[in-house]
């Protein structure tokens, strides 16, 4: 009984006499800034010395862009403590529809008003299934990982079924500016700089993607609902006894994932101006991986939107720096699988850690 | 033994002139065919502790639940600063001023002590979260608390037991309860942090709430409580006053050895 106490008493002033640096160093985001930092560093050196450089920044923002409008939501649903398989399904239905109205209606409606029709058409698929998705786990009470395999599998094989073999490309031309669009181009006329550091050259998804970051730390952080995210994910029941409106958390969540889906499939559709059913694979797995990377747990309560920004930057990372390097990029994946695998790792032997310091 | 019963309420009653903070009478609840509670009563004034003892079994909990709306009672009449009240959920009592604070605490181990005292009554301004008003109050609480919290910043996860338990009951008087229900404050806790959460509970005393306090360990039950009230297969058999009692007649009480 003394030892235990002694051991309580060692826990609390080991606590309250860490240093500032210990406490910022123990921050996953900032652990994986470093991790970033050091990589960057390790690809320029190894042969690659343009490597998130001025040319080659911009054009990595753009990659990255239409994944973290989904990593974003993504990391609010896991903070929550669900998660959500079927986005990639919901992503490539939006595009196969938006396909399937333009070949429809091309020529039969105003341009402007047929793009607001396809643009609405993708982001309900995205509703719909977010709702199924969000009704099920909350009112049916089906688990979460069965319920988004069942409706990704629908939403992918609805998606093939509509496009039947076919891979439309009738769009209206002005559509494509949704992904294309440069919003500060005129503005690198006037200031020069932005033209050589080639910010003036970024397009639209960028901006939406800024957006979407924003929004999600400012609900997160600085709003009840972002709270009631974290309570959720962190004890569903005690948070659920404390007057959090629990369900309305995780069905929000999921229309929210759903939709961000559906805003990613039209920004591929854009982008391809073409609509084949398989546009997007393995979004899913690469957005849950990216936030977990970022240290969001699959138990639920912890994570951030930095941390997902930061993990998914990583991913792509890893992907462009195979490409640069010149290393085949046949094993991206197991690249990919060592960083997550090492992720998840140390994440337990923190918490282990944790454990056994009290 | 009924004598001595009622001749000990009264002296109990005597005492006091003034109206208690909550009162039950008769009360009686059956889960299918185990009378759980029957003729049960328990009253607490405020700044007072009274403790509830009784064997595994003698329907300790099943009142603390009834009180608390968890259970809604067969019969028996509950009366919260003197005017009648209907306790059907939590959420009744909590109008009421009642507040329960039971073993497994429903606290959140990922979120830090601010999150914690103020899950579901977040304080906003213009649908912003104020962080700073909670952080300060959050503060303000522990130093009230006069527990040692490295930080309001703290994960719940890292802190003890008896932490643990202090900001559960910080929370719930936070938000206004004035009669507390303690579920065995002290079982889960080491020697050093049970007797500081006894101190936590008599400074509450001080803080003029009413505290009903459940526990099976009689030197706690001693240290702290002003009367105690003993049930024994669902019925209260008692309440002695603490200063004219001792352990061994509790024991008899709890027992029913008195019987024999």
């Amino acid at each position: 009984m003394a030892m235990k106490q002694e051991e309580i008493d060692t826990t609390v002033d080991e606590t309250a006499g860490e240093s500032r640096w210990k406490r910022l160093l123990a921050q996953r985001e900032i652990q994986l800034l470093l991790v970033l930092v050091v990589f960057t560093i390790l690809v320029r050196a190894g042969g690659a010395p343009g490597f998130l450089g001025p040319t080659h920044f911009p054009i990595f923002l753009s990659q990255v862009a239409p994944d973290m409008l989904v990593v974003i939501p993504m990391a609010m649903l896991l903070i929550g403590g669900m998660f959500d398989l079927s986005v990639t399904g919901i992503a490539n239905l939006s595009v196969v529809l938006i396909g399937w109205t333009f070949s429809r209606l091309l020529g039969q409606l105003d341009d402007t008003l047929l793009i607001i029709l396809v643009v609405a058409i993708g982001l309900t698929a995205g509703l719909v299934v977010g709702l199924i998705n969000g009704l099920a786990v909350t009112r049916l009470r089906m688990n979460p990982l069965m319920t988004t395999l069942a409706t990704w599998w629908m939403a992918q094989g609805a998606a093939t079924g509509v496009a039947g073999g076919e891979s439309r490309h009738n769009f209206v031309g002005s559509f494509r500016d949704i992904a294309r669009f440069q919003p500060l181009r005129d503005l690198g006329e006037t200031f020069p700089f932005l033209q050589e550091m080639k910010i003036s050259t970024l397009p639209m998804p960028v901006f939406y993607a800024a957006i979407v970051i924003f929004l999600g730390w400012l609900v997160l952080n600085r709003t009840r609902f972002g709270w009631h995210i974290y309570a959720t994910g962190s004890d569903r029941q005690g948070a659920a006894l404390n007057g959090v409106n629990v369900n309305r958390v995780t069905l929000i969540g999921f229309v929210a994932t759903g939709m961000a889906a559906a805003m990613c499939g039209i920004v591929w559709a854009s982008r391809l101006t073409s609509a084949p059913p398989n546009t997007l694979g393995g979004l899913e797995l690469r957005v849950i991986a990216a936030a977990v990377i970022g240290g969001a747990a699959l138990t639920g309560g912890e994570g951030s939107v930095l941390g997902a920004v930061l993990g998914l930057f990583f991913m792509h990372m890893i992907r462009s720096a195979t490409i640069q390097l010149g290393l085949p990029v046949y094993w991206e994946f197991f690249v990919l699988g060592v960083v997550l695998f090492t992720a998840v790792a140390f994440d337990a032997w923190s918490k282990r850690r944790a454990a056994t310091d009290r | 033994m009924e004598q001595s019963k009622v001749s000990l309420q009264n002296t109990s009653e005597n005492a006091r002139s003034e109206t208690p903070l909550l009162r039950a009478r008769n009360v009686s609840k059956a889960f299918g065919t185990v009378q759980a509670l029957s003729d049960a009563e328990i009253d607490v004034y405020r700044g007072e502790i009274v403790a509830l003892v009784g064997d595994n079994g003698a329907g300790k909990s099943t009142l603390i639940k009834v009180l608390s709306g968890a259970h809604r009672p067969d019969a028996g009449e509950i009366v919260v600063r003197g005017q009648p009240a209907t306790i059907h959920n939590p959420n009744d009592a909590f109008d009421q001023g009642i507040a329960t604070v039971y073993q497994d605490l429903a606290l959140l181990p990922t979120r830090d002590v601010v999150a914690n005292l103020y899950v579901g009554r977040e304080l906003s301004k213009n649908g912003i979260l104020d962080r700073r008003r909670m952080t300060e109050e959050a503060n303000r609480v522990v130093r009230q608390l006069k527990t040692n919290l490295p930080s309001v910043h703290t994960r719940v996860r890292h802190l003890s037991g008896g932490q643990r338990q202090a900001i559960a009951i910080a929370r719930v008087v936070h938000f206004g309860a004035e009669i507390l229900l303690l579920d065995e404050p002290t079982a889960a806790l080491g020697v050093k942090e049970a007797h500081e959460m006894l101190t936590l509970i008599e400074h509450l005393k001080e803080q003029d709430k009413g505290i009903i306090v459940v526990s099976h360990n009689l030197a706690h039950v001693f240290r702290i409580c002003d009367r105690i009230t003993v049930l024994r297969h669902g019925r209260t058999v008692g309440t002695l006053i603490k200063d004219e009692t001792d352990s061994t007649e509790v024991v008899r009480m709890i027992t029913g050895a008195d019987l024999l």
